[in-house]
């Protein structure tokens, strides 16, 4: 369990959660709603989350596993606190996403698809399909915020406001 | 046709409260639910919107109103409504500004449709991607509760509805309509054999109705303009607004809504035509799954048909504009790519094929090809082109596409790429 506590939902998220399955005819529907918000919160899924959660919803950790795999957006790995997402489809592709890449691997010491978060674990960074926000190319995604139309000498400005 | 500018979908985005409830009241909005169910019977919404034949702007063009109607009469179960705003499409974005500029607009056509078919509850499949779109979407919903356009009893009617945002998670598949469902009710976003269509079998094995954002939008001023206004814009083929998606090398990328059946010359034209003063080498005018158009072949308006006689696709409308310093192979190679991961690995030849025409791509690209990997790959891809049934969703015949045609257009650039054992543009 995320809280180490033993139980799911953990208390100061059971009525987000108990008000999500409430959307649907059947609580499995709320299985990705929830998952999000539990890779948002502590940024991995523990195995302990997911049979916590298969408990809750009445289906099988195996089934969660299989969801938990299944997409991208979710990591059994904790990632950093702050989670880049580098657009390198197409049109972020043909306006420089490759040379953004590794500068942002190289200034924050981590690789993509590595699965690990930079040392003092503030960031990790994937390489993603299209955001949908190729106006704005080359873009990322962090966290909530989308930020495009990004430069190599961008770089270092979006860690050092990501770090705060 | 040429271009005619409209503003409706987009209506009042430059402004900085676009995408408040106030702002929607003030320019008509939600007029057309109050006069749906104040005036009107669902079956002549139905009727109504049949009339416009708005065409799914999803890609696949099929008629909103015809789709609504194959609902099954008299069942005995709940009906929903699935909007599909999945938007990952490569070269795609027109959802998204929806979304987070004018959430209302889409609501109502939610509402409306909702009203149409018989739901009292619909889902909103947002791509996890797209945290923005989805917090604009909430607040719009709060709004819509607080003034009574949401809810129990809708403007002291009957008529009772709620709608929800569904976040997805990652995965392009979840796009394909069946794979969206599977994604909603909690699984793997694995599409599903049709029939059974959604529409007699589709969420929690409900009749369902799936329409894209834009499909949606459209329907607020279908019903409070009418069809007629509605038929009055776009093209015989291709009725309406449309918005337009432009990225890549040209100077002024951004979502842009002209009548459909816009010239993709001029539209190129409008956008500041190529960038840096450079020559074009061709566009991608559907989305990454569309057939590419060189340069001779892009005097074409920009609807579903018209686009199909010009051998592309509309798709979603996203056009990626390539200039002259464009590697083809590496383009191919890296659209592979993108196919290769979402594939969701159901049917062999899907799965299979499009990683093997990647690895093939990659190889020419990397200049260690063969004049018959050039064939291969045509071959491979023609073998995964899912017409006769040989794949469940159409995601094999959206990689098949891009590869046949740029191969087939740009043939000399990829016999280069063998002849010379480098890529001919990287020096
Ligand atoms: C691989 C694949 C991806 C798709 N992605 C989307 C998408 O992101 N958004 C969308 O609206 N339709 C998408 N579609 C089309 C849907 O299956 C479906 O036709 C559409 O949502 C129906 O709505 P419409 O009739 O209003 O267009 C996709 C289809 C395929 C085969
Ligand atoms: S065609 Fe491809 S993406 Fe579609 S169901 Fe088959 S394997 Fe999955
Ligand atoms: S291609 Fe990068 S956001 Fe669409």
């Amino acid at each position: 369990m995320a809280e180490g506590n033993g139980v799911f939902p953990p208390d100061n998220l059971k009525a987000e959660f108990d008000g999500i399955v409430a959307r649907y005819p059947k609580k499995t529907a709320a299985l990705i709603p929830i998952l999000m918000r539990l890779q948002e919160e502590f940024q991995h899924i523990t195995t302990e989350d997911m049979d916590g959660l298969a408990a809750y919803l009445d289906t099988t950790p195996a089934h969660v596993l299989g969801v938990v795999t299944f997409y991208t957006m979710f990591s059994q790995k904790k990632r950093g606190k702050h989670h880049i997402y580098l657009c390198k489809t197409l049109s972020c592709h043909i306006r420089g996403a490759e040379e953004l890449l590794s500068l942002f691997e190289e200034k924050l010491g981590v690789k993509a698809h590595s699965g690990d978060a930079s040392g003092d674990g503030e960031f990790s960074i994937d390489t993603g399909e299209c955001l949908g926000l190729c106006e704005q190319a080359p873009c990322v995604l962090v966290d909530d915020q989308a930020i495009g139309n990004i430069t190599p000498e961008m770089v270092d400005q979006i860690i050092e406001e990501l770090r705060g | 046709m040429s271009l005619k500018p409209t503003n409706i979908l987009l209506r009042g985005m430059e402004k900085e409260s676009s995408a408040t409830i106030e702002n929607y009241i003030s320019e008509d909005g939600y007029k057309a639910l109050e006069k749906a169910l104040k005036e009107m019977k669902p079956e002549e919404i139905v009727a109504e919107v049949a009339k416009a034949r708005i065409r799914g702007r999803g890609g696949a063009g099929f008629e909103a109103g015809r789709k609504w109607g194959f609902l099954p009469k008299g069942v005995d179960k709940p009906v929903y409504l699935a909007c599909n705003a999945d938007e990952s499409e490569p070269g795609t974005f027109k959802d998204r500004h929806i979304m987070e500029h004018c959430p209302h607009r889409l609501l109502e056509g939610c509402l409306l449709a909702c009203y149409a078919i018989g739901s009292k509850t619909g889902y909103i499949y947002v791509r996890g991607e797209f945290p923005g779109a989805q917090q604009s979407l909430w607040r719009a919903i709060d709004e819509a509760h607080e003034k009574g356009y949401m809810g129990e009893k809708i403007l002291g009617t009957d008529f009772s509805c709620e709608i929800y945002v569904h976040t997805g998670a990652g995965a392009y598949v979840c796009g394909e309509e069946t794979g969206m469902l599977s994604s909603i009710e909690g699984g793997r976003g694995h599409p599903r054999l049709k029939p059974p269509f959604p529409a007699v079998e589709g969420l929690f094995r409900c009749p369902t109705i799936v329409n894209n954002v834009e499909t949606l939008s459209n329907v607020p001023f279908v019903i409070h303009e009418g069809a007629d206004a509605f038929l009055a814009l776009g093209t015989d083929d291709t009725p309406g607004p449309k918005l337009f998606c432009v990225s890549g090398h040209v100077e002024k990328p951004g979502c842009y809504e002209f009548e459909a059946g816009a010239n993709l010359k001029e539209l190129l034209e409008h956008c500041g035509g190529v960038w840096k003063g450079r020559k074009l080498k061709g566009i991608i005018p559907g989305g990454a799954s569309a057939h590419i158009l060189k340069p001779d072949e892009i005097d074409v308006s920009m609807d579903f048909g018209s686009m199909a006689r010009a051998g592309s696709i509309l798709g979603s409308a996203g056009m990626i504009v390539l200039d002259e310093t464009t590697c083809i192979v590496e383009l191919l190679r890296n659209a592979l790519e993108f196919f290769a991961h979402e594939s969701c690995g159901q049917c062999t030849p899907c799965r299979e094929g499009t990683g093997w025409a990647k690895k093939i791509v990659t190889r020419i690209e990397a200049g260690e090809g063969t004049m018959e990997d050039i064939d291969k790959l045509w071959e491979v891809a023609d073998n995964f082109e899912g017409m006769g049934g040989k794949t469940i969703c159409a995601l094999a015949d959206a990689a098949a596409w891009p590869t046949k045609s740029y191969v087939e257009k740009f043939r000399d650039e990829f016999e280069e790429h063998v002849r010379l054992g480098r890529c001919p543009m990287k020096g």
